[in-house]
């Protein structure tokens, strides 16, 4: 099935609309066939092991990797037909998408704002405003070149929501950040997701997943091991135990690496 | 605001940015210096030409001058990113993929940008002084400036085309190859034309011309010529080719920024494949090393000779570039033939910088040296050896091919007897030297790989290997004369102490330059990880 071949979703409560996304990396196949719908709103967390293809899956989903196979729509525009109106829709936190590391903070607020066609006072206020929540008022006029892991994480989130799109897509939002800009970022993308917005993100972190979704997908070697609402996927456990249940824990033990144990 | 007044302002502010960056560095400081005032000095000297280039040169010489400026322009335009260590950000497609812009509006963008800056100044300066200086009367200057429109187009379209090409090789494991090849390569041929311009005759530019003025960038320059004469019609179609050639290069631009918008990133995972001989360093003939740190640090650096896609490029781009040096620098000399083969350790210049910034390669992955602790002498022994077959590779082939051409095979052996020792010097000196002048050498030939332009670190570096040749050339130059003298005209006793005296001497100053390195290299080893940096080097 290659992309734009299925007939696009009727507009409904769904925001993030997935069918039969698949990517092949020669012979390894990195996502087999996803299929999602993501309601509007809702705050929609991918787990899954190093490798499984959570960042393939965001990556296909936001216009940055085409996919062999599959559809995506975001709030009923086709990812890949329509990338541009999709896009204007789109926030994204990529893993390891390069920025402009010679502008300062609030220079490379400002300049994406005007890229997306934003107004300049909007784009001054909104860049003040999110400089201020993320806690970066003191880098705001350091080059992003010397920001360190955790602030090039909040200034690529700040990028991300300053043109208050409608979906949200973060892979892995919280690595790399302290536990008090963690509270911060979690509280912004909960103030999102109450005014109608969508957050999709992926995370290692079962504890934050289960804290802030109400949907969750497991993935596990490029397909969907199960999904649904938070509590169905739980079934009264914590999800970190039917996390490792449906992936399977390693059987390695850690006796193997004895060598590790200090006298 | 539109988005190509956006990527003029980010343009602007990444330029002032970087300057600003450099206050940090004084060897930046220096390197930035220079650059501006050569810069300088360049336009000026390039505009007083053009602007007198139907005044003061008769009409053969304005042809030729026309027909190399306007190609020395356009294809130095499209190597010139590559050769000064990477591209401005305003290009890197991967930066603008989350951009809601049309292509058409990154392409606009781009072309406006693409005329920011201190270098695309100069060629703008180049081609005003052309159009100025051609122009006879009022009604030629129309056709005069849409020739240089073309031009300044023809040169940034292609260049754009060509790094976001590399780019988008860069994906694989074999299109790396041949990016990180077409780099080395093309980037040196410039650098190598720019060097041997000073040798060349007036009969050797006119053969140049002759060739030139068939292609599209050369076609340029006649029709700048005719033109000023009058002559539209012609001037014209020979403009059409050039500019046909900006509609193909705009073409095969867009395809390809396509392809990266949708594929940013360059590594997927799984998209490598190993064989089974791979998963160890210690295999094939890499099995007979020691299995100490030094052997180790040995092993990973054969298998990266054979793994690093901008090693073998180098490797193999060094030989022929030297090759070509040496068959320049032979053409000139004259005189004895067998003489010629002394020339081979020309051969070596475009390898120097393995000897002379033996730090700066590998730089991403300097801090796991830091981590392990101190073992500097097991980190020389690697890096020399390195160096040495860098080196030596474009010596031995450059040598072999001339004394095979010229019978001089006596002068073959005093090549190798020399080298065979000036070399061991060559490294030994240039592990000392290493940690004061360390520069990150890229390792991919994707020219968004490279973040170090518009920071003057070229032009320092290109300093420091001046200065390093020039170093060499006082180690090899005596040694290869004096067993020479000794070959032609000594007994075979005296030729042997001679030749002796001049290894013994070179192995003092490796032992001792190696000994200065390796006590030295932990006190500056934060220092070095420091300048490595990659966030350092944007």
């Amino acid at each position: 099935m290659a992309p734009g071949t299925t007939s696009a979703p009727a507009a409904d409560d769904r925001s993030v609309v997935v069918r039969g996304l698949t990517k092949s990396f020669g012979d390894k196949v990195a996502v087999g066939g996803i299929s999602l719908d993501v309601p509007r709103g809702s705050f929609y967390g991918l787990v899954g092991p190093n490798g499984a293809g959570k960042s393939t899956t965001i990556k296909m989903c936001t216009a940055l990797l085409r996919p062999d196979a599959g559809d995506v729509w975001i709030d009923g525009h086709d990812v890949w037909a329509d990338t541009h109106e999709a896009k204007r829709r789109l926030g994204v936190l990529p893993d390891d998408l390069p920025l402009f590391e010679r502008l300062t903070g609030d220079e490379f607020l400002t300049f994406l704002g005007m890229f997306r066609g934003l107004e300049p006072d909007i784009v001054a206020r909104r860049t003040a405003e999110l400089l201020d929540v993320l806690d970066l008022n003191d880098a705001a006029r350091v080059l992003v070149a010397d920001y360190s892991t955790g602030m090039r994480k909040k200034i690529s989130l700040a990028a991300a929501v300053l043109h208050a799109p409608r979906v949200l897509f973060l892979d892995e939002p919280f690595e790399s950040v302290d536990p008090v800009s963690a509270r911060t970022i979690q509280d912004l993308l909960r103030t999102f997701c109450g005014g109608g917005g969508t957050v999709v993100l992926s995370s290692h972190v079962m504890d934050t997943v289960e804290r802030l979704c109400d949907h969750v997908a497991i993935v596990d070697a490029g397909s969907i091991v199960t999904h649904g609402s938070v509590d169905e996927v739980r079934g009264g456990r914590r999800l970190e135990d039917v996390f490792i249940d449906a992936v399977g824990g390693s059987n390695a033990a850690a006796g193997q690496i004895g060598w590790l144990a200090q006298e | 605001m539109s988005p190509t007044r956006v990527f003029v302002r980010l343009k602007v502010r990444l330029v002032l940015n970087g300057v600003r960056r450099m206050t940090r560095s004084t060897w930046s400081k220096i390197g930035f210096a220079f650059t501006l005032l050569g810069a300088i000095l360049a336009a000026a000297l390039g505009f007083g030409m053009a602007i007198g280039l139907r005044s003061y040169w008769d009409s053969a010489t304005q042809h030729r001058l026309l027909v190399l400026a306007t190609s020395g322009i356009v294809f130095g335009w499209w190597f010139a990113p590559i050769l000064s260590g990477g591209v401005d950000e305003t290009i890197d497609p991967a930066r603008l993929a989350l951009i809601p812009l049309t292509r058409q509006q990154i392409r606009r963008g781009q072309i406006a940008a693409g005329f920011i800056g201190i270098s695309p100044l100069m060629v703008v300066i180049w081609v005003l002084g052309i159009v100025v200086g051609m122009a006879r009367s009022w009604s030629v200057l129309p056709m005069l400036v849409l020739c240089g429109v073309v031009v300044l187009l023809a040169a940034l379209v292609g260049s754009r085309s060509l790094s976001t090409s590399l780019a988008r090789m860069s994906r694989s494991r074999r299109g790396g190859d041949l990016a990180a090849l077409i780099a080395v390569l093309g980037g040196s041929v410039v650098f190598a034309g720019l060097q041997l311009l000073r040798f060349l005759s007036v009969t050797q530019l006119d053969a140049a011309a002759r060739v030139l003025r068939w292609t599209p960038p050369g076609m340029a320059g006649e029709a700048f010529e005719l033109a000023s004469a009058g002559q539209l019609l012609p001037a014209a179609w020979r403009i059409a080719t050039l500019a046909a050639l900006v509609v193909i290069a705009g073409w095969w631009w867009s395809r390809q920024l396509d392809r990266l918008l949708i594929e940013p990133s360059s590594s997927h995972g799984g998209a490598l494949s190993r064989s089974d001989d791979e998963l160890a360093i210690f295999n094939g003939l890499r099995r007979r090393l020691p299995r100490t740190a030094a052997g180790a640090a040995v092993a990973r650096e054969l298998v990266y000779l054979v793994r690093s896609p901008g090693r073998r490029a180098a490797l193999l781009g060094g030989t022929v570039l030297g090759l070509v040096y040496v068959a320049f620098f032979v053409a000139q000399g004259g005189g004895d033939s067998t003489w010629v083969v002394l020339a081979s350790p020309v051969a070596m210049l475009f390898a120097l910088q393995y000897a002379s910034n033996q730090l700066g390669v590998d730089p991403g992955a300097f801090w796991i040296e830091v981590a392990i602790g101190p073992e500097p002498q097991a980190r020389w022994v690697a890096r020399q050896m390195l160096a040495i077959i860098a080196v030596m590779v474009p010596i031995l082939v450059a040598a072999t091919i001339l004394a095979v051409w010229t019978g001089g095979w006596l002068e073959f052996g005093v090549v190798m007897i020399t080298m065979s020792g000036a070399v061991l010097s060559m490294v030994g000196v240039g592990s000392w030297l290493s940690p004061l002048f360390v520069t990150p050498i890229p390792d991919s030939g994707n020219p968004f790989g490279s973040r170090q332009s518009m920071s003057g670190t070229g032009c320092s570096a290109a300093i420091i290997g001046m200065l390093y040749l020039v170093l060499v050339g006082v180690l090899v130059v005596p040694g290869e004369l004096a067993i020479r003298w000794a070959w032609r005209s000594q007994s075979p006793g005296v030729t042997v102490g001679i030749a002796l005296a001049t290894v013994g001497a070179n192995v003092v100053v490796w032992w001792l330059s190696t000994r200065a390195a390796v006590r030295g290299l932990p006190d500056k080893e934060l220092e070095v990880l420091e300048r490595l940096d990659p966030r350092l080097n944007v």
